[in-house]
C-alpha cells in the first residue's frame, strides 16, 4: 500500500505520518530521558542539569531516517504526478486525473512534512541539557 | 441524446410520476408524535443544528454575565463561586455543546446530498448520537440552575478538581456528562468517515470530491485520535474522584500533569476539529460567489491533511508554564509555528480564487471576509503565544482570552454564520433577510472587535483570566468597561441573526432552486424540499457538476441516473468504492424508529446515575441500555434482503447484501476500533508516563503484582479464544452451522476464562489501587482489557443467537466477519496489556 505504482490514501498520508512518528520519537527521547534523570528530585538543588547527548543522537538518527523516507515518498509522488499526461487542476474523471491529483497533493504534503521534521529537529541542535 | 437514452423508461412522464410517488412514500417524514422517531439525515441534521445553536445562545448569555461582572472594579453582581461556574460552563458549553457538535450537525445535514446520497450509511447511529447529545447537554447546562455546575475551568485541572471539598458534584457532571457526549461524537465521526469514503455518487473519484467532504474526512479522522485520550483521562479522573485511585495525587506517586497531557492531546487538535469544518464551509461558499472553481484544489487538500497531522504536535503549548524542560517546549513551539504554514495556505487559496473570479457581493461573502480578517489577527497572536518566552508573560492572562476568541470567532463562528446564510435556503427552502444579515454582521463585527481588541492590552497589563473581580486603579477599569459594552453590541448582532433565523416565514416566497447558482450536488434540491434527499443518484464526472456537466439538472429531474425508483418500498442508497467511486452495493438503510432514542436515554441514564453515585440505578440503566442496543442491532442491522441483487438502473445490477471488507458495517467496526485503540494507547501512555517520572519506584520495590503467571494464562486463553473465532468463521464459510455454534461456544468459555485470569493477577497478588499509582494503573489497564473481552463475549453470544435464529448463515455472514474483526483488536489489546503490566516490570527493575 505504501510503496505502490498507484497513488492511494495511504501514500497520501505517509509523509505526514513520518513527521508524526519523528515528532513522537524526538519528544519521547528528550522528555523521557530528562524526566527519568530528574525523577523524584524535581526541585532545583543547584546540581548541574543532566546532559542529553544520548537523546540528541536519537533525534539525529530519527531525523536522518525521517528525511530519507520522506525523500522516497517524494520520489514516488513525483512519479505518480508525472505518470499521466495531466495538468492542474487534475479534475479529469480518469485514472490519470486521480493519479495526478494524489501525486501532486502527496508532493505538497512531503514538502510540508520535511519542513515540519526540520523544525522539530532544530531544538536538539541548540539545546544540550535538561534545563 | 443517445439512442439508449431515447429508449429509457424515464421518457414516460407517467412512469416518472409513479417513481416519485413511491420515493416520497418511502422517505416520507413521519407526522405527529412519530416525527420524533425520524432517523433521516434531514430531520436529525436540523434538530442537531438547532440544539447546538440553542446551546450557543445559552453559553453566550453566560458570556454576557462574565462581562457584566467584569464591567466595573470590585463588582458584586456575581459571587466568586457562581462566577466560577459561569465561566466554566461558558467555555464547556461553547466547546463541547456548540463548536464540536455543530460540525457533526452540519455535516449530517448537508453531506449526503452533497454526495448525491439519500442518507448516510447508519442513519440510526446519527439519531442515537443526537439524542445522546441532547440529553448530555441539557444535563450539563441544567446543573447551573441547581448551583451544581462544574467550576474548575473548562479544562478541569487537578488537584483543584480532584479535591471534593473545593469542587462539588459539578466536576462529576462535567466528567460524566461530557464523556457521554464524546462517545456520541465518535459515533458521528465513524458515520461521516464511512459516508465520505463509501457513499459518493458513481464517478466521483477522489480527485472530484467536494472540498467540504475532504475536510469532513480529515476532521472525523482527527476525532478518532483526539477524543479517546480525553475519554481515557475522564476514566482516570472519575476513578480518582469516586474511589480514590491516586492517578493525579503526587503524595501517592501520581501526577496532575498527566491530566494536562491527556486533556490537551485532545484539546489542541480539538481547536482544529472546530476550525477546519468551518473553513470547509468557506471552501464551498468562496467558489460559488467567485463563480469559478476553486483555484488550488490540491493545495486545500494539503492544508486540510497537513493541519490535521500537525495539530497533534501542539498540545504542550498549553503547558509552557508547567516547568517542563526547555527542549520539550521547543519541539511544540516549533510544531506550533509550522502549523501556520498549512493554515495560511488555505487563506491564500481563498484569496486567489476571489481574485481570479468575479466576486458577487452577498451576505455569506460578507461574513466570509469578516471571518478571514478576524481569524488572521487571531492567527498572528497565535504565532506570538507559540513562542515559549512570550507565552510565559501572557499565560493565563486576558491576552490569551483575546487570542482564543479571535481564532474561534474568526475561524469558526463567522464562517458558520456565513454557512447559515448560504445553506439556509437549502435546508429551510426560503432565504434569510439580506438586510438583517448585514445589520447583524456589522453589529457582531464591530461588537466583537470592541470586546476583544482591548482585551489584549488588559492582558498585557497583567489582568489574569478567570478572576471574578479586580481592584480599582490597576489600569484595567476603562478597558474592561469597553469590552463589556462591546460584548453587548456583539450580543445584539447575535440576536438580530437569531431573529432572522427564527422569525416566521410562511408567507414569504420559496427561494428559487439553486439560489446562489452554485456548482455542487446539494443545490439540486428543490424548494419546497422533497423528503427523498436525491431524486436519483447521479453519475458525476466533474468537480462542479451543475456548472460543468451538460443537461445535468434535466437528466437528474427525469431520474435518468441510478436508483430512480423505490419499487420494493425500501430506503436505498448506493455504496461505491473508496478511490474511484465504482458502484458496489445497493444499501438498504433502516427507517424511522424510537429504539435509538430509547437506547440513548437509557445510556444517558447510566451516566447520570453514576454522577450521583447511585450504583444500583447505574447498573439497572446499563443493562436496560444494553438490551435496547441489542434489540436495535437484532431488528435493524444485517437485514437479509428478499432477493440477492437488484437492478439499480442504467443496466446495472448490484448486490443487496455484502459482508466483510466490502460492507459498510465492517468499515464502521474497523474505524471504531481505531478510536478504541487510541483510548487504550492513552492508558498505556499513562503507565509509561508514571515510569518516567519515578527514578526507581515504578513499579515500587515492594509491589508483588500482578505477577507473570495469571497475565500469561489470560493471554494464552485469549489467543485460544481468538483462534476459536477464526475456526467459527471458517465453519460458517463452509456452511456448517453446528460447527459454527460449537466454536462460538468454545470461544466464549475461553474468553471468560481469559478475562477473569487477567483480573485475578492483580487481585491475588494484593495490589491495592488506592494505595499508590502503580497498582491503580495496573488495575485500570487490566479492567479496560477485561471489559473488552466481556464485550467480545457478548458479541460472540449475539452471533450464536443469530445463527440459531437463522440470521447468520453462509450467505448472510456480516455479523461473524465484524465480530472476528473486533476479536483481532481484543487480542492486540490483551497482548499489549500483558506485555505492559507483566513483562515490562521484569526489565524495568
Amino acid at each position: 500500500m505504501i510503496a505502490s505504482t498507484r497513488a492511494n490514501l495511504i501514500t497520501l498520508v505517509t509523509a505526514p505520518t513520518v513527521w508524526a512518528l519523528h515528532f513522537l520519537v524526538s519528544y519521547t527521547a528528550a522528555a523521557g530521558y530528562c524526566a527519568k534523570t530528574m525523577a523524584d528530585a524535581r526541585v532545583m538543588t543547584g546540581a548541574s542539569w543532566p546532559d542529553i547527548t544520548i537523546a540528541r543522537l536519537v533525534i539525529l538518527v530519527a531525523t536522518v531516517v525521517a528525511v530519507a523516507i520522506i525523500a522516497l515518498c517524494t520520489r514516488q509522488a513525483w512519479g505518480h504526478w508525472r505518470s499521466g499526461d495531466v495538468d492542474p487542476p487534475f479534475d479529469e474523471p480518469s485514472f490519470e486525473g486521480r493519479q495526478g491529483f494524489l501525486g501532486f497533493a502527496t508532493l505538497l504534503l512531503c514538502g510540508l512534512s520535511v519542513v515540519g521534521v526540520i523544525f522539530v529537529a532544530l531544538p536538539a541542535v541548540f539545546m544540550g541539557d535538561c534545563r | 441524446m443517445t439512442d439508449a437514452a431515447l429508449a429509457s423508461p424515464q421518457d414516460d412522464p407517467k412512469i416518472r410520476k409513479g417513481q416519485e410517488e413511491r420515493l416520497e412514500k418511502v422517505w416520507e417524514t413521519p407526522k405527529g408524535v412519530r416525527y420524533w422517531s425520524a432517523v433521516n439525515n434531514s430531520e436529525v441534521g436540523i434538530w442537531y443544528t438547532a440544539t447546538a445553536l440553542f446551546f450557543f445562545l445559552f453559553a453566550g448569555v453566560l458570556g454576557l454575565l462574565i462581562r457584566a461582572q467584569l464591567a466595573v472594579p470590585d463588582n458584586d453582581f456575581l459571587s466568586a463561586t457562581f462566577y466560577n461556574q459561569v465561566f466554566t460552563l461558558h467555555g464547556t458549553a461553547m466547546m463541547f455543546l456548540f463548536a464540536i457538535p455543530i460540525f457533526e450537525a452540519v455535516a449530517i445535514l448537508i453531506l449526503p446530498e452533497m454526495l448525491g446520497a439519500r442518507d448516510l450509511p447508519f442513519p440510526r447511529l446519527s439519531a442515537f448520537g443526537y439524542w445522546s447529545f441532547l440529553l448530555g447537554g441539557v444535563f450539563v447546562c441544567g446543573s447551573i440552575f441547581f448551583n451544581a455546575a462544574p467550576d474548575g475551568g473548562w479544562f478541569m485541572y487537578p488537584p483543584l478538581t480532584t479535591d471534593e471539598k473545593q469542587t462539588g458534584i459539578g466536576a462529576d457532571v462535567w466528567l460524566l456528562g461530557l464523556s457521554f457526549i464524546e462517545v456520541a461524537s465518535i459515533a458521528a465521526a465513524v458515520e461521516l468517515i464511512v459516508g465520505t469514503l463509501k457513499c459518493r455518487p458513481p464517478g466521483m473519484r477522489i480527485n472530484l470530491m467536494p472540498l467540504y467532504a475532504w475536510y469532513v474526512l480529515v476532521v472525523a479522522g482527527m476525532i478518532l485520535f483526539a477524543f479517546p485520550p480525553l475519554i481515557a483521562g475522564d476514566i482516570l479522573f472519575e476513578l480518582e474522584r469516586m474511589f480514590g485511585w491516586p492517578f493525579f495525587d503526587p503524595a501517592k506517586g501520581g501526577d496532575p500533569l498527566l491530566w494536562q497531557h491527556l486533556f490537551w492531546i485532545f484539546g489542541h487538535p480539538e481547536v482544529y476539529i472546530i476550525f477546519l469544518p468551518a473553513i470547509a464551509l468557506l471552501a464551498m461558499i468562496v467558489p460559488t460567489f467567485a463563480q469559478r472553481p476553486i483555484l488550488g484544489y490540491s493545495w486545500i487538500v494539503l492544508a486540510a491533511v497537513g493541519t490535521g497531522f500537525l495539530s497533534f504536535g501542539l498540545w504542550v503549548h498549553h503547558m509552557f508554564t508547567t516547568g517542563l524542560p526547555a527542549i520539550s517546549l521547543a519541539f511544540f513551539s516549533a510544531a506550533s509555528e509550522a502549523v501556520a504554514i498549512p493554515t495560511g495556505v488555505q487563506i491564500f487559496v481563498f484569496l486567489a480564487t476571489l481574485l481570479a473570479g468575479r466576486v458577487i457581493y452577498s451576505v455569506p461573502m460578507l461574513y466570509a471576509v469578516g471571518a478571514l480578517a478576524i481569524f488572521v489577527f487571531g492567527g498572528l497572536t497565535g504565532v506570538m503565544v507559540a513562542l515559549a518566552p512570550f507565552d510565559w508573560q501572557a499565560h493565563d492572562s486576558h491576552f490569551v482570552v483575546a487570542h482564543l476568541h479571535y481564532t474561534l470567532i474568526g475561524g469558526m463562528f463567522f464562517p458558520l454564520i456565513a454557512g447559515v446564510y448560504y445553506y439556509y435556503p437549502f435546508v429551510m427552502d426560503r432565504r434569510l433577510s439580506d438586510r438583517l444579515g448585514k445589520i447583524g454582521f456589522w453589529l457582531m463585527f464591530v461588537g466583537f472587535n470592541v470586546t476583544f481588541l482591548p482585551m489584549h492590552i488588559t492582558g498585557l497589563r497583567g489582568m489574569p483570566r478567570r478572576v471574578f473581580t479586580y481592584a480599582e486603579g490597576l489600569g484595567f477599569d476603562a478597558l474592561n468597561m469597553v469590552s463589556t459594552v462591546g460584548a453587548f453590541v456583539f450580543a445584539a448582532g447575535v440576536l438580530v441573526v437569531a431573529w432572522d433565523i427564527l422569525r416566521p416565514k410562511a408567507k414569504e416566497p420559496y427561494a428559487p432552486r439553486n439560489v446562489w447558482n452554485a456548482g455542487t450536488l446539494e443545490w439540486l434540491s428543490e424548494n419546497p424540499g422533497r423528503d427523498w434527499g436525491v431524486r436519483t443518484v447521479p453519475i458525476v464526472s466533474t468537480r462542479y457538476p451543475l456548472w460543468q456537466q451538460p443537461n445535468f439538472v434535466r437528466d437528474y429531474d427525469e431520474g435518468r441516473f441510478y436508483l430512480p425508483d423505490a419499487e420494493e418500498g425500501k430506503r436505498e442508497t448506493l455504496i461505491t468504492s473508496v478511490l474511484d467511486a465504482r458502484p458496489i452495493q445497493c444499501l438498504r438503510v433502516p427507517g424511522n424508529t424510537f429504539i435509538t432514542m430509547g437506547a440513548a436515554f437509557l445510556t444517558g441514564g447510566a451516566f447520570i446515575a453514576a454522577t450521583f453515585y447511585a450504583w444500583t440505578l447505574t447498573i439497572g440503566f446499563s443493562i436496560a441500555a444494553l438490551i435496547a442496543i441489542l434489540i436495535w442491532l437484532w431488528t435493524g442491522t444485517a437485514i437479509i434482503p428478499e432477493k440477492k441483487e437488484k437492478d439499480v438502473g442504467l443496466g446495472l445490477t448490484l448486490p443487496l447484501y455484502v459482508s466483510g471488507p466490502d460492507s459498510v458495517g465492517w468499515w464502521a467496526m474497523f474505524i471504531t476500533m481505531i478510536g478504541d485503540m487510541s483510548a487504550f494507547a492513552s492508558l498505556i501512555f499513562g503507565y509509561f508516563f508514571y515510569w518516567t517520572i519515578h527514578a526507581t519506584a515504578f513499579p515500587p520495590v515492594d509491589a508483588a503484582g500482578p505477577g507473570l503467571l495469571w497475565p500469561s494464562v489470560a493471554l494464552g486463553l485469549t489467543i485460544a479464544s481468538w483462534g476459536a473465532m477464526l475456526l467459527a468463521r471458517r465453519a460458517n464459510a463452509a456452511d456448517r452451522p453446528l460447527s459454527l455454534r460449537l466454536w462460538l461456544g468454545v470461544s466464549v468459555v475461553l474468553a471468560v476464562g481469559g478475562g477473569a485470569a487477567l483480573l485475578w493477577g492483580p487481585h491475588t497478588t494484593g495490589l491495592d489501587p488506592t494505595a499508590h499509582v502503580y497498582p491503580a494503573t495496573v488495575w485500570v489497564i487490566a479492567i479496560w482489557t477485561a471489559v473488552h473481552v466481556g464485550v467480545g463475549v457478548i458479541m460472540t453470544l449475539y452471533c450464536l443467537a443469530r445463527s440459531v435464529g437463522s440470521k447468520l448463515t453462509k450467505e448472510h455472514d456480516i455479523d461473524i466477519h465484524n465480530v472476528v474483526l473486533f476479536w483481532h483488536f481484543v487480542l492486540i489489546t490483551m497482548a499489549v496489556s500483558v506485555a505492559t503490566i507483566a513483562l515490562f516490570p521484569l526489565v524495568a527493575r
